[in-house]
């Protein structure tokens, strides 16, 4: 501090070394002074901070909440709508697809009764029973049941029943008639057809052709007797060879031996040859 | 069983065949085949015999 500014009644007690201690000791009770309204200040400051921070974040707080109460409420509200929708749609072509299913089944054993138990089987089967049951009711409008028949209408019954098995009984005795004619006709018919064909040929022959064909029909005697006299035929025509072969052999005249003159009247009897002009 | 038309009995035919109830399934297809053959043998017996 300039010592010229101190009254003049001060500048003779107080020397320049008091002056700069005094000068010294308000620096620092200044400095110590605004130190302390610094540190005051700090602190006031610091508690209006902390409840304007408090405050803010309080505002903050109330109005983060009702935003989310607005966003939570809003997005309930669109999640509920697109859960209705779904449920509709899913309840919509649910039941479409539960009436299609049970259509398709329901047709399904139409078809598959269709052609398991045909309509017409089942109209006949229909029809059948209901002729029963009309036949059965006529019976019993009629009053012919085997039980409540009426004596005239069962001795009608009786009597005509007789009369069907007697006619019955003679229709099989001419039956049995007509047969045994029919059959002694074929046979007679058969006895004059082969005795027409085998007339005028060899006893033998003759003998053969009734034997064989004697119990045929007259139509399997007409297709068969040539081919049976043909047989005949050819075996003997064997017959004769093996005898001819045979009295070859046995004869006695030679070839080469002295012919001997024979008169026509004196001809020897060979039997063999006997035979074979018999049968020719 | 029987007051059921025949739509409700496929319909409980399918419910209990998805839970594998083949039993009582069974029942429903049985009932509903009999229903659709005396369905059919009514309109063969309207038809006159002669």
């Amino acid at each position: 501090m300039n010592q010229e500014l101190l009254p003049e009644s001060l500048k003779e007690i107080l020397t320049e070394d008091n002056v700069q201690s005094v000068e010294a000791a308000i620096k620092e009770k200044i400095e110590l002074t605004v130190e302390t309204a610094l540190t005051n200040q700090d602190e006031l400051y610091s508690e209006k901070l902390e409840e304007l921070v408090g405050a803010i974040d309080k505002d903050h707080t109330s109005k983060l909440k009702r935003v989310v109460t607005a966003v939570d409420s809003n997005n309930a509200q669109k999640l509920v709508k697109v859960v209705k929708k779904y449920e509709n749609d899913l309840n919509d072509s649910a039941g479409e697809f539960k009436t299609t299913l049970v259509e398709s089944i329901s047709d399904y054993l139409e078809e598959y009764i269709d052609e398991t138990v045909p309509q017409r089987a089942i109209e006949e089967a229909t029809r059948n029973r209901t002729a029963t049951e009309v036949l059965s009711n006529l019976r019993k409008v009629l009053a012919v049941d085997s039980t409540l028949m009426s004596e005239s209408v069962k001795d009608a019954v009786v009597d005509g029943k007789n009369q069907i098995s007697e006619l019955t009984y003679k229709l099989e005795e001419v039956g049995k008639e007509n047969k045994l004619l029919l059959e002694a006709f074929k046979a007679t018919k058969a006895q004059l057809f082969l005795e027409q064909k085998t007339t005028g040929i060899a006893e033998k022959k003759k003998e053969y052709l009734i034997k064989v064909l004697g119990d045929k029909s007259p139509k399997f005697i007409e297709e068969n007797f040539d081919y049976t006299a043909r047989l005949f035929d050819k075996k003997e025509h064997e017959k004769l060879k093996i005898i001819k072969e045979e009295a070859f052999v046995k004869r006695k005249v030679k070839a080469d031996a002295p012919k001997v003159e024979i008169s026509e009247k004196k001809k020897i009897r060979n039997p063999y040859l006997d035979e074979l002009e018999r049968m020719k | 069983m029987a007051g059921r038309t025949e739509k409700s009995k496929i319909k409980k035919f399918i419910e209990h065949l998805s839970v594998k109830n083949y039993a009582v399934a069974h029942k429903y297809l049985k009932h509903v085949v009999e229903d659709k053959l005396l369905k059919r043998i009514n309109k063969a017996t309207d038809k006159p015999l002669f």
